[in-house]
C-alpha cells in the first residue's frame, strides 16, 4: 500500500493534484462564507420574530400567528447549516474508542473509508430529500420550498466528506473560547 | 402474508376511537379470513395529522383518522361542515352527512383518497376563566387557537375574539400562566386534556360541529381484492356509525363531569345570539370562495332547511 | 447472515472508526427502513421525521440559550457569578459543586432539555469550578449528569407531556416528583461534600463575611437580572420558554456590548452567532436522525414487542419493576425524552396497571429512568453534548460520569421499591 502511495505522489500527476486540491479548498471556503452569512441572517430574523411576537401580544394585544410559526423552521435552517460547518471544522460528535490505540497509517486509511462512507450516505439522502421537497411543494405550495434546506444540507455534507479526502480540516483552537478559528483573533 | 392496512390516529390507546378501531380490525380479520390485517398506530406515535398525510403519500401508512384540520389540508371545502352556527342538532348533522357522502367521496377521490366514513368530535363550546355574559366580555378574552388551524382563526376573527396560537400540549400551561384564559373545544376534549379544571365558565351555546373522517389512500384501497374492498367499505360504514354514537355518549358524559366540577353554564343573552348570528354571516362571506363555494354552502343550508321543514 | 445484519455490523464497525455519530444513525435508519420491505420510498420516513424538528417550539430555545452561553463565556460574567456563590458558600466543602448542581437542575426545569443546560451553563461553570481546584473528571461528571435532575421540577415540559398522554393530573405528578427530585439532589450534593472533604489538596475554607458577599453581589449587579427575567418570564406568564430565551439574549447583548462593553457588537457578535449555530446544529442534527430511527422503531412496533417479551419473564411486581427499569434505561439512552414519552408511555401504562403499579409512581419511575438514560454510556446524548462542548473525548466522559450514575441508580432503586416516597405527598 505505502509503496503504491509514494509512487503515486512522485509521478507527474502531482501539480494537477495540487491545483485540484486548491480548487476544492477554495470552493469549500466560499461555501462556508455563504453558510455563515445565512446563519447570521437566520439568527437575526429568529430573534426579531420572537421579540415581535412578544411585543405584539403583550403591548398591542395582537396575536401574531404566522410569524411565530416560522420560528422553528428558521431554527432548522440554522441548525443544518451549522451542522454542515461543523463537518468542515471536524467538530461532530464521534465515538473515540479505538483509533487512539492505532498507528498513524491505520488512522489515515480509516479516515478515507469513513469519508467515502459518509459521502455515500449523504448522497443517498440527497436523492431522497429531493423527492421530499417535491412532495412538500405538492402539499403546501410555496411554503413547501422551506424544505429545500434538506437537499442543501445533504449536498454540502456529501461534498465536505469528499473534500476531506483531499483537504485537511480547519484548525480549531481548543479551550473554552467561543469564537472559532476564523474569528480573527 | 395478509395485506396490511396501517391506520394512524392521534387519539390515545384506550379511547373510544381506538377501541372502536380495534373492534373494526378484528371484524376485518374475521370476515376476510385473515387476508387483510389492520394495524393501528394510536396516540400520535406517527406524528400529527400533517405527518400522517406525509407518510400516506409515500405509502408508509395507508389510512388515518383526521379532524377537520387534517381533512381541510386535503380538501379545503370539507370545512363547510364546520361553518359556525350551521347545525342545531345531531339529527341535522346526520341528515346532511348522509346526503353529502357521495359528493364528498368523489371530491376526495380526485385528490387520491378514499373517504371511508365520517366521524365527529362533537359540538364545540367556549370555556373561560372569566364570565362570558356579554358580547363585550367575549372580546376581552385571550382565546386559545390550535396552531395552524386557519379555519378556527377566521372563525374567531369574525367573532371579534383574539386567538392565541399554541400547540395542544401547551394549553394547560397557557391557562396556568394566564397566557390564555379561554379555549374552544368539545366537552370530550376539555375533559380528556384536563383543560376544564382550569376554567370557571362555559358559554352554553354550541358554536360549531367539529367534524372528522377516516381517509385511505386510493393506491392502498385498490390493492385489496374486490371482495375484500367490499368487506372493508361495509365494515367501516358500520363501525364509523357506531363511533359517532359512542362519541355523542362520551360528550354527554363529559358535560356531566364538567357540571359536577362546578363550572358555571352561562346561557347566552338574546343580544349575544343576535351578535353571533351576524358574526357567522360575516364568517361565511369570508370563507367564500377561498375555502368553499357559495353553491356548496347553499346546498348544505338547503338540506338543513329541508330537514327543518320536514320535521314540522 | 441476512443482508440487514451484515449492513448493521458494517455500520457499527465504521462507527468505531470514528464516523460522526449523525452519519452512523442516518446510515442505520436507512439500512433498517430499506431492508424491511426493500422499498426506496421507505427512506422518506427519515426526512418526514427529521422535518418534525421544524414544528417543535421548544427547539427555538436551544440555539438562543447556546448563544447566551457562548456570549457570556467571552466576558467576565461567569467569574462574577461564581465569586458571589463562593462568598456565600465558600465555607462549605463542595459548596461550589452544590451550587453548580442546583443551578443546572433549576435551568433544566425551565427548559425541559438537559442538553441545553450543559451548553448554556457548562461553559460558565466548568472554567470556574476548575479554577477553584475541582478535578477535571469530577467537574465533567457533575456537569454532564446533574442537568437532567431538573426534569422532575415544575414547569418541566416532559412532565406536562406525560400527564397529557397518560391522562394523569399534572399538578399531582409535580407534587409526587418533588421528594424523589430533592432526594436525587441531596445524594449528589452529599457526594460532592464528602469528595471535597477527603480531597488531599483541599483549599482552606474561608469564613463567611457579609462585606465580601456584598462586594461580590454589587460587582455582578448587571448579571442578576438574567435570573430575574427567566423567573418572571416563565412564572409571570408573559412569554413561553423560547421567548424567555430571546429576552435574555437581548438583555445580555445590550449589557455586554453597550453597558459593560466587554464584547464588540460588530467585530465579535457574528462569530459568536456562527459558533452557537455550529454547537446547536451538531446536537440538533443527531436529534433529527434519532427521530428518523424512532420512526422505524414505531413502524415495526419494536417497543411493543420488547415489552411483551418482558412480561412473559416477570411473574411478580418486583420482577416487573426491575425489568421495566432496565428497559427504560435502554430507552433513555437511545431516544430523546419527548419521543420516548409519546411512544413508550401508552405501551407501559396498561401493563404496569395489570401488575398493580400506581400510575403516579410509574410516572416518577419513568422520568427518573430517562434522566439517568441521558448520561448512560455508550450512547446517552448528554455524554456527546458534553464531549462537544468541553472538547474532551467521549471515553473520558464515560469514566467521569460513572460515580454519579452509580449514585443515581441507587436512588432509582430506592424510588422504585419505596413507592411511599413518591406517593405520600399526593396521598394515594
Ligand atoms: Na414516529
Ligand atoms: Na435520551
Amino acid at each position: 500500500m505505502r509503496e503504491y502511495e509514494s509512487l503515486l505522489s512522485s509521478t507527474l500527476t502531482l501539480p494537477i493534484k495540487k491545483s485540484v486540491t486548491r480548487f476544492i479548498k477554495r470552493l469549500d471556503d466560499a461555501l462556508a462564507r455563504i453558510e455563515k452569512c445565512v446563519i447570521v441572517a437566520c439568527f437575526a430574523l429568529l430573534v426579531a420574530a420572537v421579540l415581535f411576537s412578544i411585543l405584539s401580544r403583550n403591548l398591542f394585544h395582537l396575536p401574531s400567528h404566522r410569524i411565530f410559526e416560522s420560528a422553528p423552521s428558521l431554527v432548522l435552517w440554522m441548525a443544518l447549516l451549522g451542522a454542515s460547518l461543523a463537518l468542515k471544522q471536524r467538530r461532530h460528535i464521534r465515538l473515540e474508542l479505538v483509533l487512539r490505540y492505532c498507528s498513524q497509517t491505520v488512522r489515515k486509511w480509516s479516515g478515507r473509508v469513513v469519508s467515502l462512507f459518509g459521502a455515500a450516505v449523504m448522497a443517498g439522502l440527497l436523492i431522497t430529500s429531493i423527492d421530499f421537497v417535491r412532495n412538500e411543494i405538492a402539499m403546501f405550495g410555496g411554503w413547501g420550498w422551506l424544505a429545500i434546506i434538506f437537499p442543501i444540507f445533504f449536498g454540502s455534507t456529501a461534498f465536505r466528506y469528499l473534500a476531506a479526502l483531499m483537504v485537511s480540516p480547519d484548525s480549531h483552537p481548543s479551550g473554552d473560547s467561543a469564537a472559532t478559528g476564523e474569528s480573527g483573533r | 402474508a395478509p395485506t396490511e392496512i396501517k391506520i394512524a390516529v392521534v387519539m390515545p390507546e384506550g379511547s373510544t376511537w381506538t377501541n372502536t378501531l380495534h373492534d373494526f380490525a378484528d371484524a376485518v380479520a374475521k370476515e376476510t379470513k385473515g387476508e387483510v390485517a389492520v394495524k393501528i398506530y394510536a396516540g400520535g406515535v406517527s406524528g400529527d395529522e400533517v405527518d400522517v398525510l406525509r407518510k400516506m403519500r409515500v405509502n408508509r401508512l395507508h389510512a388515518g383518522g383526521f379532524s377537520g384540520v387534517g381533512l381541510g389540508m386535503v380538501l379545503p371545502e370539507i370545512r363547510v361542515l364546520e361553518a359556525p352556527l350551521l347545525f342545531d342538532s345531531y339529527e341535522e348533522v346526520d341528515y346532511v352527512k348522509e346526503r353529502m357522502f357521495d359528493d364528498f367521496a368523489a371530491r376526495f377521490e380526485e385528490k387520491g383518497y378514499v373517504l371511508l366514513g365520517f366521524a365527529e368530535a362533537g359540538f364545540v363550546y367556549l370555556f373561560s376563566q372569566r364570565p362570558l355574559s356579554s358580547v363585550a366580555d367575549l372580546k376581552q378574552t385571550k382565546m386559545w387557537v390550535w396552531k395552524g388551524d386557519r379555519v378556527a382563526e377566521n372563525f374567531l376573527e369574525a367573532f371579534g375574539v383574539q386567538g392565541y396560537p399554541l400547540q395542544l400540549a401547551d394549553v394547560n400551561t397557557g391557562l396556568d400562566t394566564r397566557m390564555i384564559d379561554s379555549f374552544y373545544s368539545p366537552p370530550l376534549a376539555a375533559v380528556a386534556f384536563q383543560w376544564y379544571a382550569r376554567v370557571r365558565y362555559l358559554l352554553d351555546f354550541p358554536m360549531v360541529n367539529s367534524t372528522g373522517a377516516l381517509l385511505m389512500t386510493k393506491s392502498a384501497f385498490y390493492r385489496l381484492k374486490p371482495e375484500n374492498r367490499e368487506i372493508v367499505s361495509r365494515l367501516v360504514k358500520q363501525y364509523s356509525a357506531e363511533l359517532v354514537r359512542l362519541t355523542r355518549r362520551d360528550n354527554d358524559e363529559a358535560m356531566q363531569v364538567i357540571q359536577e366540577a362546578g363550572i358555571e353554564r352561562i346561557a347566552p343573552t338574546s343580544e349575544q345570539i343576535a351578535s353571533f348570528q351576524r358574526s357567522a354571516q360575516k364568517n361565511y362571506e369570508m370563507s367564500v370562495p377561498s375555502l368553499y363555494s357559495q353553491e356548496l354552502l347553499d346546498r348544505i343550508r338547503g338540506l338543513i332547511a329541508e330537514y327543518r321543514a320536514g320535521k314540522k | 447472515m441476512n443482508p440487514l445484519t451484515l449492513a448493521i455490523l458494517a455500520i457499527l464497525t465504521l462507527a468505531l472508526l470514528e464516523t460522526p455519530v449523525f452519519t452512523v444513525i442516518a446510515a442505520l435508519s436507512m439500512a433498517c427502513l430499506f431492508f424491511v420491505d426493500h422499498d426506496l420510498l421507505a427512506l422518506q420516513m427519515i426526512l418526514i421525521e427529521m422535518n418534525r424538528l421544524g414544528s417543535m417550539p421548544v427547539l427555538v430555545a436551544l440555539p438562543l440559550f447556546t448563544f447566551v452561553g457562548c456570549l457570556l463565556t467571552e466576558t467576565r460574567a461567569p467569574q462574577r457569578i461564581m465569586d458571589f456563590i463562593e462568598a456565600l458558600l465558600g465555607w462549605l466543602p463542595g459548596g461550589m459543586a452544590i451550587a453548580a448542581l442546583c443551578s443546572c437542575a433549576f435551568f433544566t426545569a425551565l427548559t425541559g432539555a438537559s442538553g441545553v443546560t450543559i451548553v448554556a451553563l457548562g461553559s460558565i461553570l466548568y472554567p470556574v469550578m476548575r479554577s477553584r481546584g475541582y478535578e477535571e473528571k469530577f467537574t465533567l461528571g457533575l456537569l454532564t449528569t446533574s442537568g437532567s435532575l431538573g426534569l422532575l421540577f415544575p414547569p418541566s415540559l416532559p412532565v406536562i407531556l406525560y400527564g397529557v398522554i397518560a391522562q394523569v393530573d399534572i399538578s399531582r405528578i409535580f407534587k409526587a416528583a418533588l421528594v424523589p427530585g430533592i432526594l436525587l439532589i441531596v445524594v449528589l450534593s452529599g457526594y460532592a461534600f464528602f469528595k471535597q472533604m477527603g480531597a488531599p489538596q483541599r483549599r482552606p475554607q474561608s469564613d463567611i463575611s457579609f462585606q465580601r458577599v456584598k462586594t461580590a453581589f454589587v460587582a455582578g449587579i448587571w448579571d442578576w437580572p438574567v435570573i430575574g427575567i427567566i423567573l418572571a418570564g416563565v412564572y409571570g406568564g408573559f412569554v413561553t420558554i423560547a421567548e424567555v430565551s430571546a429576552v435574555v439574549l437581548v438583555y445580555a447583548v445590550v449589557v455586554e456590548c453597550f453597558v459593560l462593553k466587554e464584547v464588540s457588537f460588530w467585530r465579535q457578535l457574528p462569530s459568536i452567532i456562527v459558533e452557537s449555530a455550529v454547537l446547536s446544529g451538531a446536537i440538533i442534527v443527531i436529534l433529527g436522525f434519532a427521530l428518523g430511527f424512532t420512526g422505524f422503531l414505531v413502524d415495526e412496533r419494536i417497543p411493543n414487542r420488547i415489552l411483551v417479551f418482558l412480561t412473559t419473564f416477570c411473574e411478580s411486581k418486583l420482577m416487573f419493576l426491575a425489568g421495566l427499569n432496565l428497559f427504560l434505561l435502554a430507552v433513555g439512552c437511545i431516544m430523546d425524552i419527548f419521543s420516548a414519552i409519546v411512544i413508550v408511555v401508552p405501551i407501559i401504562i396498561p401493563i404496569a396497571l395489570s401488575y398493580g403499579v400506581d400510575p403516579i409512581h410509574l410516572c416518577v419511575i419513568f422520568l427518573v429512568n430517562l434522566e439517568i438514560g441521558y448520561s448512560t454510556p455508550p450512547v446517552g446524548i448528554n455524554l456527546f453534548i458534553s464531549s462537544l462542548k468541553f472538547e474532551k473525548p467521549v471515553t473520558l466522559l464515560y469514566r467521569a460520569s460513572i460515580p454519579y450514575l452509580l449514585l443515581l441508580l441507587v436512588v432509582l432503586v430506592v424510588i422504585t421499591y419505596v413507592p411511599w416516597l413518591s406517593l405520600f405527598l399526593v396521598g394515594s
